[in-house]
């Protein structure tokens, strides 16, 4: 994680320590080298949810209504305290970032950089930069929530894709919050990249319709044949040598016989797997098919309570 | 110890010699001697009055279907395939695995792919025999000749348009080809083996086929027509259903032809055990389950399809075959027994083997005469003086396996056909 001259001190691995947690609205001496601390503050009455006061370094992006990021470099600063739906840090930024939807990473107790996106709730000039008062909300928060980190099944084009543009993801990509990893292979259709449905068809004309028929093998005198040649009203008989009443086991056995198709009138007992394109309507032999990587992507999401139980 | 030898056959009486000539007849070798060295002089007339003969162009071209049929053949399957693929314009190929274990249809999935007008792939789930596995090509093919193929034997580059050009004769039902040995100079059981096919089927066939007594067209490759396999609803459960294919065509009244340069390769075993078993199997369903028991008829002039080649082609068998075989038990027997003694003799021996190695040489000329590889047929024939030892060897095994076949039906019982077949099998 890129980090400037001033934030050295916050940007350096912090020491850990238990860390006192009490009632009230009292914070932890700060060490000078830095210490992640957490001082738990009863909650105001209109908020009925606990605040921690926890002091970490933190960077943060701004990202733009479309959701790729403002500036490739992030803002340093640090976190002052966490709640179960936001944030209060810090930003060391001037001039002063006007954008109200940030990407924050705060380097977990653990030595993990973790990310969440917050929109902002309130905002006040301090000393040291700006202080921002987040909750976990905004196109960032969404950006970072599995389902669209991984690419869905367009269901009108039958194509895989994201939620959101490629260039999201790249610029996301490039800052290092999301990481590509891939999800799976799979057989897409090479005319038009679609998702295409397999299944054994006929060699010829590619068509799935077919018949199947059954052959007869009678022991006795070897003779193969459609079952159909077999049948002479309710019973079975050999048409070579004329045995009556056969049974099936001893006298004979079924056999997989050739497949015809009602398209072409082909007649093969090897149907090859094909493809059938749902968007384009190609069909293809299977071993054709374009064979792609499913690449999602990764992020390391920050989950409040578990930096709770971590510092603790 | 050669004037030795003439001067005791000098004071032979005439049935001394009468004796030793009947059991030298009753060997193979000099039978095929006499056959093969008249066919030669008649051919080598024939050819000096009529340069052109047999040069005849290939312009007979009917649709084929080349059935491969086999069991486990992964691994020689592929050679096969791609040296039909190619040789012949009206083509298909068939293989169908019997039933492999061993991945045969995938060895051969390859080559559909790569022609899938041309190659077809039928895989049995479970082995149901050669017959019923080349009955299964009748349903699945509408071409005019069906080439049966075995998996382990290679065609050379123009043996399927040899193997047409006899149907041109409508009133040809089944040509045989001829079958080479590919491992030849493995060692000297391939060697004799070898010679052994060269003079038997190379030229033995040829002479069989030129006096229409010719029974059997080799299962390792064969041509029928289509039409004939299905009014005869295909082949009968094996041993030996090439044998019974080929009779029951010619009582249908069609002829037998023999391609003799519509050559293909085959595997031979390399043990003497294993050469022994595939002799048992061959010797025993041939003249005794399939001409003397299940087609005797034959031999009837009573029968609606009495034919007289068919009759000469059962006296051929029945006594080359099978009688040949006790009579020479009965011979060696008088001669041991009879009042000379001459059996108790070594100069009998060395004259029986002598002679025997003698008529080897016209049929060792018979042989160059026809061979399209006389380099190597002449480095084959160098094991002629060895090759009576191995005729008798296959005598007293033919006499076994005849025997057994007698009083045993062995051939019913053979691993050749698997066993819910062979047990619903009608015994002949």
């Amino acid at each position: 994680m890129p980090r400037r001259d001033e934030d050295r001190a916050c940007s350096a691995r912090p020491t850990l320590r238990r860390c006192d947690i009490t009632e009230g609205n009292m914070m932890t001496t700060l060490n000078q080298t830095p210490v992640a601390s957490i001082v738990e503050t009863v909650g105001s009455s209109q908020r009925s949810q606990r605040r921690y006061t926890c002091v970490l370094p933190l960077v943060a992006w701004c990202v733009r209504a479309d959701g790729q990021l403002d500036d490739s470099q992030p803002h340093g600063g640090f976190l002052k305290e966490l709640r179960e739906d936001g944030l209060e840090f810090e930003l060391h930024s001037t001039p002063p970032l006007v954008r109200s939807t940030f990407v924050v990473g705060i380097e977990c107790p653990d030595g993990v950089t973790r990310y969440a996106g917050v929109s902002t709730r309130s905002r006040s000039e301090c000393a040291n930069g700006t202080h921002f008062g987040v909750t976990f909300d905004g196109i960032g928060n969404s950006l970072l929530q599995e389902r669209c980190r991984k690419p869905f099944l367009d269901e009108k084009l039958f194509q895989y894709r994201f939620p959101f543009p490629d260039a999201v993801y790249e610029s996301w990509e490039a800052a290092g919050i999301l990481k590509r990893s891939v999800l799976d292979r799979v057989m897409l259709c090479p005319r038009c990249r679609s998702v295409p449905t397999f299944r054994f068809a006929c060699r010829n004309c590619r068509s799935g319709r077919l018949e199947h028929s059954l052959l007869i093998h009678h022991f006795p005198c070897a003779f193969v044949a459609p079952s159909t040649d077999f049948e002479r009203g309710e019973e079975l008989v050999c048409p070579k040598c004329l045995t009556k009443k056969l049974v099936a086991g001893t006298d004979f056995e079924f056999m997989p016989g050739e497949f015809t198709c009602r398209g072409c009138g082909w007649k093969d007992q090897n149907l090859e797997q094909t493809g059938h394109c749902l968007n384009c309507e190609t069909r293809f032999a299977a071993h054709q098919a374009a064979e792609e990587e499913l690449v999602g992507y990764d992020a390391q999401r920050l989950d409040p309570l578990a930096l709770l139980s971590d510092v603790e | 110890m050669l004037s030795d030898l003439i001067h005791w056959l000098s004071y032979r009486t005439w049935n001394e010699v009468l004796l030793l000539l009947v059991g030298l007849m009753l060997l193979d070798g000099p039978r095929y001697c006499l056959a093969t060295t008249f066919m030669c002089l008649y051919d080598w007339v024939a050819d000096t009055l009529n340069p052109k003969r047999g040069q005849e162009e290939y312009d007979h071209c009917p649709s084929v279907c080349v059935v491969i049929a086999g069991l486990n053949e992964s691994e020689v399957v592929a050679a096969t395939i791609e040296s039909v693929v190619g040789t012949y314009p009206r083509l298909e190929v068939l293989v169908i695995d019997d039933g492999s274990t061993d991945g045969m249809s995938d060895a051969a999935r390859p080559y559909m792919l790569a022609h899938p007008e041309i190659v077809k792939v039928v895989t049995r789930p479970w082995r149901g025999g050669k017959s019923s596995a080349l009955n299964i090509s009748l349903s699945h093919t509408k071409a005019e000749i069906l080439v049966a193929v075995d998996a382990d034997s290679h065609l050379e580059p123009n043996s399927l348009w040899e193997i047409v050009q006899p149907f041109k004769d409508e009133s040809i039902g089944v040509v045989s080809a001829t079958v080479c040995v590919r491992n030849a100079f493995t060692n000297l059981c391939t060697w004799f083996q070898a010679v052994e096919y060269l003079q038997s089927i190379f030229v033995g066939r040829k002479a069989a086929a030129m006096l229409q007594v010719l029974p059997i067209a080799s299962g390792a490759f064969a041509a029928y027509r289509r039409e004939l396999s299905e009014r005869l609803r295909g082949w009968d459960v094996g041993p030996g259903e090439d044998l019974d294919m080929v009779i029951k065509i010619r009582k249908l009244g069609y002829r037998i032809a023999f391609a003799q340069y519509a050559i293909c390769h085959t595997e031979v075993p390399t043990k003497w055990k294993a050469l022994f078993k595939q002799r048992c199997r061959w010797e025993g369903d041939g003249p005794v389950r399939h001409i003397l028991r299940k087609h005797n008829d034959i031999a009837n002039p009573l029968h609606k399809n009495f034919k007289l080649t068919n009759f000469f082609t059962f006296v051929d068998n029945v006594t080359f075959n099978l009688l040949c075989g006790y009579g020479m038990v009965a011979w060696l027997v008088y001669m041991v027994m009879q009042p000379g003694r001459l059996g108790m003799e070594l100069y009998t021996w060395l004259t029986i083997y002598a002679a025997t190695v003698a008529v080897e040489v016209p049929s060792l000329v018979a042989l160059m005469y026809y061979s399209p590889n006389r380099k190597r047929d002449g480095i084959l024939a160098l094991a002629i003086p060895l090759m009576p030892i191995y005729r008798l060897g296959l005598l007293i095994l033919r006499i076994y396996a005849n025997t057994c076949e007698i009083v045993y039906r062995k051939s019913f019982y053979e691993a050749h056909v698997p066993t819910h077949v062979a047990n619903a099998t009608w015994r002949w």
